[in-house]
């Protein structure tokens, strides 16, 4: 019994589909409350998820999103969730459950940042923190910048590597995006960052960002493997 | 004649005590509210009655309906995330389900607990439709809607699949072509889907230049949800995509939860999950199998958000006859939305009304024609048809005559347009002004 996952992209051997078990949706899902809880959720805030179900943001939030997914982030972290899919054209609706939820965070598809930004200019919310995801990307700068100033919230950033089940999260604190080493092994390949979960050590996989290993260790997470990500 | 395959021995109980089931639990709910809910406690003490004063199902018409915009109003006013018609009873998983329509999108808060009961309704009527442990089952609903998180419980806890199957992007025509790239792909057995999606599948298919029947043959059902289809509607678009797999259910967010039956076109109501009254829009007054009214439902688990007789706007009817297929479960058909309704002459008709006359036509089967609806209602139809190219118009026209004759005992005029406006694509509700522009 497995979860089958269509991917935004294909996988290196050409495959679209990933095949999850409860063992590595487990790992994965474990990844992603470690993001929640770097973007400064606690037990009994409620986040936003700005994406479509298949992305591994929507469905590692809630056990009671996914077959096969024992805990949710939303269980280990202790927050209730809501979706709102990954289109544009959702964007009022999210903008009004923002309205009437407070969600202390919100999770949103990078492309989904230029029709939020142009919501934004008619209304005020008070999220404290956008956290901005892209797969095999490093959600720009500019974006970033633009959101914050919008918003008034702080603004994250988040890269995903579907194919090596990889997540790591910029830090509010010394920007940089933390990896959990409990979870991943990270390393430089040709000058790109390469990865491998420990839950599932077949899933290697070399992408093509670059990066540089950030010396020292950060308050937010003294054990983290910290990464400069370039775009 | 008994179910062949029962999902469990309430499959087997005669329908009165599947209402009496209902009912009982009905009540429980009600004194749950009136105890513990400061809305309903409102509602109740507004309408200067307690749980105790409704006693059979026509007292129910004391207590008024719960619309959308009420509730809409509720949640902008107030506290979040709670605004005092949920209930939890211990620390458990929960999330926030959306239930959108035309008038907004209201929030609903979901513990495990009672989605996993609201699951065992949904099991048994996807086991109706045709699921069976060890099938491989596409989730198409998006994260945000109730079809998919029931889905998640049944194919993985209640009816164990064997792969659980989820497509690139969401439920919007827009995401077809991943989906029918899925299908093709990963052969799923079973769906339940929307719709609109079904048709823009097909056109993903001509424009691929796929037979439908050869890209849907994996699937031993096919639900869909979300419109209220013809007979002979339901019957083309199951040739289409391969006879006998086509199913349509009813339901939504708030409570209902249906299966569509092989037998005829109907959905075989959960009331473990859900009582359901079809009501005069006016009184609130519940009326008997064979009227047609508005459709209200009340859920049976009283966790999370709680909806009591809560009319989502359809029109429909409890159908007096038993099920040829043997299943006890109430038949409900849903005809269209309160908002689509149009007076000719004494008669309040819907656009199904009108498309079910018109699909007797067989040159009309797939043509659009939209209804027109007067300020003044006119004694006579108005109908506006798209000419089918190279049709005899006065021929058809005749025919048209012939049946709206027949079957409404109402004169039709009507007119023609070389091609609807793709807003009006099926069988809208037009008004007067709109016609000026064709
Ligand atoms: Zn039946």
């Amino acid at each position: 019994m497995e979860l089958v996952v269509q991917l935004e992209r294909a996988l290196p051997d050409g495959s679209r589909y990933q095949r999850l078990g409860p063992k590595e949706l487990g790992g994965y899902a474990l990844a992603l409350a470690r993001c929640w809880r770097l973007a400064g959720l606690e037990r009994g805030d409620r986040v936003m998820i700005m994406d479509f179900g298949c992305s591994p943001l929507s469905y590692l939030a809630s056990s009671m999103y996914c077959p096969f997914l024992r805990r949710g982030a939303a269980e280990m972290v202790g927050c209730i969730p809501v979706c709102n899919d990954g289109v544009g054209t959702v964007i009022p609706r999210a903008i009004r459950m923002i309205e009437v939820l407070q969600p202390r965070v919100v999770y949103l598809r990078g492309d989904l940042v230029p029709p939020l930004l142009q919501a934004l200019q008619e209304t005020r919310l008070c999220v404290r923190t956008w956290v901005v995801g892209a797969e095999e990307a490093v959600p720009s700068a500019a974006d970033l910048d633009r959101l914050a100033q919008a918003s008034g919230g702080e603004v994250l950033g988040l890269v995903r590597l579907d194919a090596a089940l990889f997540m790591a999260q910029q830090c509010s604190r010394c920007r940089a995006f933390h990896v959990w080493t409990d979870i991943y092994r990270v390393w430089e390949d040709r000058g790109c960052l390469a990865t491998a979960p420990r839950f599932s050590p077949d899933r290697s996989y070399v992408s093509s960002l670059p990066l540089r290993i950030v010396k020292g260790m950060c308050r937010q997470g003294p054990r983290h493997i910290r990464l400069a990500l370039l775009p | 004649m008994a179910v062949a395959e029962p999902f469990d021995e309430k499959d087997l109980w005669p329908t009165e005590r599947l209402w009496a089931m209902a009912w009982r639990r009905l009540k429980r709910v009600l004194g749950h509210a009136y105890q513990r809910l400061p809305f309903y406690r409102k509602r109740f003490e507004a309408a200067d009655i307690t749980p105790d004063d409704i006693r059979t199902p026509s007292d129910l018409a004391r207590l008024p309906l719960l619309t959308k915009a009420e509730v809409l109003a509720l949640q902008a006013q107030g506290e979040a995330p709670f605004f005092g018609m949920e209930w939890w009873a211990r620390q458990e998983p929960s999330v926030f389900l959306l239930s959108s329509g035309t008038v907004g999108t209201a929030l609903l808060w979901e513990p495990w607990s009672k989605m996993w009961r609201r699951s065992l309704a949904c099991a048994r009527a996807y086991w109706h439709m045709g699921l069976r442990p060890g099938m491989k089952a596409l989730i198409v609903a998006p994260s945000w809607h109730l079809v998919s998180l029931l889905d998640r419980m049944v194919f993985e806890l209640i009816i164990p699949c064997e792969a659980v199957i989820v497509p690139w992007g969401t439920h919007l025509p827009l995401y077809a072509g991943p989906l029918l790239d899925t299908i093709l792909d990963q052969r799923p057995h079973f769906v339940n889907m929307f719709l609109p999606m079904l048709y823009a599948l097909l056109a993903e298919c001509r424009l691929r230049g796929v037979d439908p029947k050869e890209a849907f043959s994996s699937f031993r059902t096919l639900g869909v949800t979300g419109a209220g289809m013809t007979l002979k509607a339901w019957q083309e678009l199951d040739k289409v995509v391969g006879e006998g797999k086509l199913l349509e259910g009813y339901g939504h967010a708030e409570a209902v939860v249906s299966n569509g039956c092989r037998e005829r076109l109907g959905h075989h109501l959960m009331l473990e999950s859900a009582y359901v009254e079809v009501v005069d829009p006016q009184s609130g007054t519940p009326l008997p199998p064979g009227k047609r009214g508005l459709i209200v439902s009340t859920v049976l688990i009283p966790q999370g958000s709680l909806y009591i007789r809560f009319a989502p706007g359809d029109i429909g009817e409890l159908l007096p006859e038993p099920c040829p297929c043997g299943l006890p479960w109430p038949l409900i058909e849903v005809y269209g939305r309160i908002e689509d309704q149009v007076q000719v002459g004494h008669l309040t008709l819907l656009p199904y009304d009108v498309r079910t006359c018109l699909d007797e036509v067989q040159e009309l089967v797939a043509v659009s024609g939209a209804v027109v609806r007067r300020r003044v209602p006119l004694p006579y139809l108005e109908v506006l048809m798209e000419r089918p190219p190279g049709a005899n118009v006065s021929a058809l026209e005749q025919r048209i005559k012939e049946v709206i004759g027949r079957e409404l005992g109402l004169e039709v005029k009507i007119y023609w347009a070389q091609a609807l406006p793709a807003r009006w694509k099926g069988t809208p509700v037009i008004e007067e002004e709109e016609l000026r522009n064709v």
